[in-house]
């Protein structure tokens, strides 16, 4: 969020001033509330605050936003689906695939891509669990030609462990 | 003995004339629309709008602005 006050922060009695406020909607979805408090010297309005309220369309629809692989073993693969749909009006081109990090997941098709209006894409999200143990997240970029959604994030999680527990 | 109310009386006339001034002698902070509502906006896009601050008491205003 940006805040700027171009006049100054001391208003002239009878003068006005301005307070202009910027925010990006980029890591919001569906209800956007933000809120901006003004401190004055004015005994009976020494705060007063400022309220931002829009409603946030995607134009990316990604599912799931999260790949959760659960627990997995040393060594194992597997993999999983994500849907990629383009809600908006116009045609968005995915420029780039990438996941990271890049010793244990991949993404295919890596290639770049164009969804026209209403047109969907599955993609694949593997995982090799490699040979150390514990939690590991990771993600998966998908760079637009938007200049409002440069990239949409898919985040991926796995518990890696050491041997199979034995049911009691 | 007769002097006390007589200053007294001052007193209250002083004080009379000098509490309007008072309440007056303060800057007044003014924002006609606190609330902006940006309607369907798609997602990645900027927002901003210009809130006016206005002055409206006889001393200056200062204000500091932070988000919440």
């Amino acid at each position: 969020m940006e805040i700027s006050a171009p006049g100054g922060q001391t208003i002239a009695p009878g003068d006005a001033g301005k307070i202009i406020v910027k925010m990006s909607t980029g890591p919001f979805t569906n209800d956007l509330f933000k809120e901006v408090k003004v401190e004055t010297n004015d005994p009976k309005a020494d705060l007063i605050v400022l309220t931002m309220k829009a409603k946030v369309t995607e134009m990316l629809k990604i599912s799931p936003r999260l790949v959760n692989f659960g627990r997995m073993m040393k060594g194992q693969t597997a993999s999983r689906e994500i849907s990629v749909e383009n809600v908006s009006e116009s045609s968005i081109r995915i420029t780039r695939l990438e996941a990271t990090p890049e010793n244990l997941l991949a993404v295919q098709p890596s290639e770049p891509f164009t969804l026209k209006p209403g047109q969907s894409k599955k993609l694949t999200v593997k995982i090799s669990t490699g040979s150390s143990g514990g939690f590991v997240g990771g993600y998966v970029n998908l760079e637009t030609n938007l200049e409002y959604l440069p990239k949409k994030t898919v985040h991926v999680r796995v518990e890696v462990k050491e041997k199979q527990e034995s049911a009691r | 003995m007769k002097r006390f109310p007589c200053l007294f009386m001052i007193f209250l006339i002083s004080i009379l004339l000098i509490c309007p001034r008072i309440s007056y002698c303060a800057p007044r902070a003014f924002i006609q629309n606190t609330v902006y509502d940006a309607g369907d906006v798609p997602q990645g896009k900027e927002i901003s709008n210009e809130f006016t601050l206005k002055n409206t008491g006889d001393q200056p205003l200062t204000f500091k602005v932070r988000p919440c």
